[in-house]
């Protein structure tokens, strides 16, 4: 049995011929964690959102998910965790899993007032959300269980959810 | 069988990327190019952030902020920049990444002599000085997020 229940999402609007762009809707939930992201901080952060998902745009269609654009080891070494660098001044943090500069899986975060993720209850929620469906996709990937990559190594294809549809109800 | 990612469409997604004003995605565009632009050409010389740190006389933390796509450069910096790549500081602009749009470079043709004080008994054209190519960014003006 999964640790966690999820089913991986293409965001459609954000995604484009450089960059696969995905985020997750968690069992139980209509709206992934990214589209949640914004829907939670758009009206007392509406300028750093707005930044964010226009930056995730060009990722998407013109440049690419670049190392350079992300922080890298946010989480503990090896879950693949990065956050999202943020503009001097800003304070909303989004966490991410990274692969390659092509294919980009969305979480959540929060706005960051203190040194560590770990300091602050909301930070540390979205965080450890992140890393443990990160590493639950991680192991997938790597084990071949439910979910590959497609040949080129662009796209994610499987059981992009990994529970069954008479489990909503559980 | 491979299946595919269920493409999730967000009204609210689409609603804040037609909310960013054809100035601001300029603007987000012209920064995330530029840092690209360094990074590439750090790569292709084989340099790393730290090295190039040292040459433009700044902390390593100053050229990962550089390359994060949100840096506002000013002229001094990109000056600062060109100058330690080894390039005209207009060529920070020329080039772009094969997938962007390439529209047709401008070429502005200035007379650097005054066809009037030329001596009429020289018999030369004024040579005209052709400015170095400058891609214009007006497809981002226009870009359609949708």
């Amino acid at each position: 049995m999964p640790l966690v229940k999820y089913e991986i999402v293409e965001l459609d609007e954000l995604s484009g011929e450089r960059a696969r762009i995905y985020s997750v809707v968690p069992k139980g939930e209509s709206e992934d964690l990214f589209t949640q992201f914004v829907g939670r901080w758009r009206m007392t952060l509406g300028d750093e959102v707005k930044d964010i998902v226009g930056r995730l745009w060009e990722i998407g269609n013109r440049r690419g998910a670049r190392a350079d654009y992300f922080r890298h080891e946010e989480g503990r070494p090896g879950d693949g965790m990065c956050a999202f660098y943020d503009r001097p001044g800003a304070k909303l943090r989004l966490y991410c899993l990274r692969y390659g500069s092509v294919t980009l899986i969305l979480g959540s975060g929060g706005p960051k007032n203190v040194r560590a993720w770990q300091d602050d209850p909301i930070l540390k929620r979205e965080a450890e959300r992140m890393i443990k469906y990160g590493q639950d996709i991680n192991l997938r990937l790597r084990d071949g269980d439910g979910l590959y990559w497609s040949s080129d190594r662009t796209e994610i294809l499987g059981d992009l959810k990994n529970y069954e549809d008479e489990d909503d109800d559980a | 069988m491979m299946r595919k990612a269920r493409k999730n469409n967000s009204p609210l997604l689409q609603e804040i990327l037609h909310s960013i004003s054809p100035l601001e995605k300029e603007k987000i565009r012209v920064e995330m190019a530029l840092s690209a632009f360094i990074g590439d050409t750090l790569k292709e010389m084989g340099m790393n952030k730290s090295a190039f740190a040292a040459k433009v006389g700044k902390q390593p933390s100053e050229v990962t902020k550089w390359l994060s796509g949100t840096h506002n450069f000013t002229v001094e910096t990109l000056v600062e920049i060109a100058t330690a790549l080894e390039i005209k500081f207009e060529q920070l602009f020329v080039r772009e990444l094969p997938s962007s749009p390439q529209p047709n470079p401008i070429v502005i043709h200035i007379p650097i002599v005054d066809p009037g004080k030329v001596p009429p008994s020289s018999g030369k054209q004024p040579m005209p000085f052709i400015w170095p190519q400058i891609i214009p960014f007006p497809q981002a003006v226009t870009m359609n997020f949708a």
